[in-house]
């Protein structure tokens, strides 16, 4: 029994890793919580429903579809929103219209699809797969899978391409990279891009694998990548990705032996007690500040 | 006698020796300035008296007092002051309550004071009032007194910051380049000021880049290179020294 | 001179308040007014948190439901007197901002904000699923009107007069206190931490106490609410309240107590000329606080300030 909820627990850790990084990504580079970050991923995997049931769209597609309208509206948001608020004067300014943006998104995609839990398609046919004795569905599998490729890609990209280099650059120091020659807010328009894009994924991911999808998911879906980003340390790719599988483990263990209805509970306890002993997060370094 | 002691000073980070067992005392009414090139370690050093960063190794004794591991808001408590070399002074509140919060520790008042104590606490306010008026006389802020600090010009926020130390009555002014950014003329007035301070019996301690400011109020220099002691003396010592000359011209050929 | 001009229009202020039912008669908007003194006390602690200390709470709706949920079970469960419910109210509003705020007191500021909206999550869904305690979703209804010495309080006018009593309790023990010593102490570490604690500032105890004494104000805010109301449930403290305290403090003026009262009266006549495109509130809401954010980062108080300084350029040209 135990096997199986370690498996779930990891696939399900894999999803919160995907909605985790874009979240991480943006954090580290403009040190701004972006509370619509879990509105417009829900948005996105919405995107993807309305074209899956409504036009029958091919499955493929539609995903590329969302992720872009996804990918798009992050940095759309970060244009109006945030751009105009940057700098660390405004670091509590920009959070409060991170919270109006998500207001505005999510009550946008009320209006279009209500508050309803709907029933989301599997994209994949779901038939149990049996590895070393344990009962799986296929999609588990096909969630890691697809993290695995993300993280690596994506870890690449900020090793080896010029824009990624710059992103890197650009978390460590905004205005050296900006003397340097980095474009910043073209940078910064991509770091959107690319959360607002992973994040429509691990949106559908979650929506496909268990067959549901409602507007409070984008809520619980900022709480979960604030989450993972504390538990991993925040700023990192690699860190949201521990973080998420730490976080996904917890939720199926807590969900399955404590009770579900407590499980975020027990959760935000762990992470205050975290907090404490750690202010900076279980993988986060100390870096003394300089004066 | 001596006020400040620091001994063996010494402070990594990560692969950056940023200060070399670095021995300094400050005595009673003197003034000692500190120069080196940029990245010799000064502010690292300054930040290690005011606590803001902890030692690696060694201790600072004030007062024949050990104060290395007192935490970073008690040191004012015990006497020493500081201004910083990229001013911070609190922008958006006036002149007047910037000087006031310099005098926090000294005003006694307690959240019970204020509302079952009015007239005590507002006796307490009253004689830092009159104080916070004194010092910006002092330093010829008081009519700019009710002015928001960020429109004051750069020179007189300077002023403001060692304004603001002065309230807390330190025995030791610690001083990260108070010259920086002002003009020449600025520049003289403030070191008359130091030097009308020491006069009143406070020991300063000035990390400077302008030479000849340094040169004409210190009692003491210490020159500091790449976070060790190059030399200590007297003003026109360090002067003639030739090392101090290579490294702030370079060697000659 | 200046501080007797500022006395006498606080008296002004607090007779005309008191007399303002006998000029206006109807209910509804007396009903109004309550609404604006109790978002008013809730704005004025949480401006003493966010605009004085910097600490954005977005969890201040938490303790507002603790101090009614307090009232609401000590009046129908235990049938105390309703002041020593109120007091108990904010003390108990106080433990648990205690609880948070030293819970949190090492971390940075961005991650205060999260784990603020994360507890007022949790506070509403232990609320929402303990039932034998808070009565789940329904909350708790039937709390008994309440009874000071013989003043019993039923009528819309006498919750105004209570309400009114609250407020200027709250005005007037804040303005006090960001005059005093610990006042400034707390815009120092807003302006910036690290010279505030070379100047002696215990930085944490500090951020600590102003968290905390913030809470009190919204746990009587919160028992006043539940005996207003006569019932309460977990949907009315949700994360929304909290922005919109949050917004109506922002909108009013970061760090000014009169101004946020401003910032409330705005927003809640605006929520009332709003009322029929209901299902677009929150857009609304979110749009307000996206626009004046950009456009107006220092609220109706910088709208203010700006054009007070553009008259004193017009009278200097003149002389």
């Amino acid at each position: 029994m135990f096997t199986e909820i370690f498996v779930v627990g990891l696939s399900l850790g894999a999803i919160y890793a995907l909605i985790a990084i874009g979240y991480s990504m943006v954090y580290g580079i403009l040190k701004l919580m972006n509370f619509a970050h879990g509105d417009i991923y829900a948005f996105g995997s919405f995107i993807c429903y309305t074209l899956l049931t409504k036009y029958n769209l091919n499955p493929i597609l539609s995903i590329i579809i969302a992720m872009i309208v996804g990918g798009i509206l992050a940095s759309m948001v970060e244009r109006l929103a945030y751009r105009p608020l940057r700098g660390p004067e405004y670091r509590n300014i920009s959070m409060i219209s991170a919270l109006g943006v998500a207001y505005i998104i999510q009550n946008t995609s009320e209006n279009f699809w209500s508050r309803q839990v709907h029933f989301f398609p599997s994209i994949i046919s779901n038939p149990f797969v049996s590895i070393f004795g344990i009962q799986i569905p296929t999609t588990q599998y096909l969630t890691l899978g697809i993290v695995i490729i993300v993280v690596v890609t994506l870890n690449l990209f900020l090793k080896y391409h010029k824009i990624g280099k710059g992103i890197l650059c650009a978390s460590q120091d905004i205005p050296a990279s900006s003397l340097m020659g980095i474009p910043i807010n073209k940078t910064i328009s991509i770091v959107y891009l690319l959360g607002g894009t992973i994040g429509v994924i691990g949106g559908i991911l979650y929506a496909s694998s268990y067959n549901a999808l409602s507007i409070s998911m984008g809520f619980s879906g900022t709480i979960v990548a604030f989450e993972a980003s504390v538990f991993g340390g925040i700023g990192s790719i690699n860190g949201a990705l521990v973080g998420g599988l730490i976080l996904g483990l917890l939720h199926s263990i807590v969900g399955f032996y404590v009770s579900t209805a407590y499980r975020d509970v027990i959760t935000f306890a762990i992470l205050i007690i975290i907090l404490l002993v750690r202010p900076k997060g279980i993988l986060g370094r100390y870096v003394e500040e300089k004066v | 006698m001596t006020l400040l002691k620091a001994e063996e000073i010494d402070k990594k980070f990560g692969g950056i020796h940023a200060v070399r067992h670095l021995n300094v005392s400050v005595d009673n009414g003197e003034i000692v300035g500190m120069i080196g090139p940029n990245g010799s370690g000064k502010t690292t050093f300054l930040n290690i008296l005011s606590g803001i960063y902890r030692t690696d190794f060694g201790k600072v004794e004030f007062k024949n007092e050990d104060i290395t591991k007192l935490p970073l808001h008690c040191i004012v408590e015990k006497g020493i002051a500081r201004t910083f070399q990229n001013l911070r002074i609190f922008k958006n509140i006036s002149v007047l309550e910037n000087a006031l919060i310099g005098r926090h520790h000294l005003i006694k008042n307690s959240l019970l004071d204020i509302y079952f104590n009015p007239y005590l606490a507002n006796k307490r306010e009253k004689s830092a009032y009159l104080k916070a008026i004194e010092i910006l006389e002092l330093v010829n802020l008081a009519k700019e007194k009710d002015e928001l600090a960020r429109n004051l010009p750069y020179g007189k926020q300077r002023l403001l910051e060692i304004a603001r130390a002065l309230m807390a009555e330190p025995d030791l002014l610690l001083l990260d380049e108070p010259t920086a950014g002002m003009n020449h003329t600025e520049a003289i007035a403030l070191c008359e000021f130091l030097i009308k301070l020491k006069e009143k019996g406070f020991a300063l301690f000035v990390i400077e880049h302008n030479m000849k400011a340094i040169m004409s109020i210190s009692d003491k220099i210490i020159v500091l290179n790449a976070g060790t002691k190059l030399k200590e003396g007297i003003p026109r010592e360090i002067q003639r020294d030739k090392q101090v000359q290579e490294i702030y011209l370079g060697k000659e050929e | 001179m200046k501080k007797n001009k500022n006395i006498i229009i606080i008296i002004l202020a607090v007779a005309l308040s008191f007399l303002l039912p006998s000029f206006v008669k109807n209910y509804y908007w007396i009903g109004i007014f309550n609404l604006v003194l109790i978002y008013s006390i809730l704005c004025l602690s949480l401006n003493l948190i966010f605009g004085f200390t910097n600490l954005l709470s977005v969890g201040h709706a938490a303790f507002y439901g603790i101090g009614a949920y307090t009232t609401a079970i000590l009046l129908t469960r235990y049938h105390f007197a309703f002041f020593p419910a109120l007091i108990l109210s904010g003390v108990i509003a106080v433990f648990f901002g205690l609880f948070l705020g030293i819970s949190t007191s090492r971390v940075r500021g961005d991650y205060f904000t999260v784990i603020s909206i994360v507890f007022g999550e949790i506070f509403r869904l232990i609320m929402q699923n303990w039932i034998s305690f808070s009565g789940g979703a329904v909350g708790i209804v039937g709390i008994p009107a309440p009874q000071i010495f013989s003043w019993r309080i039923i009528s819309e006018k006498d919750f105004y007069f209570l309400g009114l009593i609250l407020f200027w309790f709250t005005y007037i023990t804040l303005s006090l206190l960001v005059k005093s010593k610990l006042g400034r102490a707390f815009i120092a570490i807003r302006e910036d931490e690290l010279a505030a604690s070379t100047m002696g500032i215990h930085t944490i105890m500090y951020k600590i106490l102003s968290f905390s004494i913030g809470c009190f104000y919204a746990g009587l805010a919160g028992s006043y609410y539940a005996v207003y109301n006569t019932a309460i449930a977990p949907s009315s403290f949700t994360l929304d309240e909290s922005c919109l305290m949050i917004i109506m403090v922002v909108l009013g003026g970061i760090g000014n107590l009169t101004a946020t009262i401003s910032g409330v009266v705005v927003m809640l006549f605006a929520t009332e000329v709003f009322r029929p495109l209901y299902h677009y509130r929150l857009l609304l809401i979110g749009l307000i606080m996206v626009i004046v954010l950009v456009r107006y980062p220092y609220g109706i108080l910088g709208i203010f300030n700006k054009m007070k300084s553009i008259r004193k350029k017009y009278n200097y040209r003149k002389v």
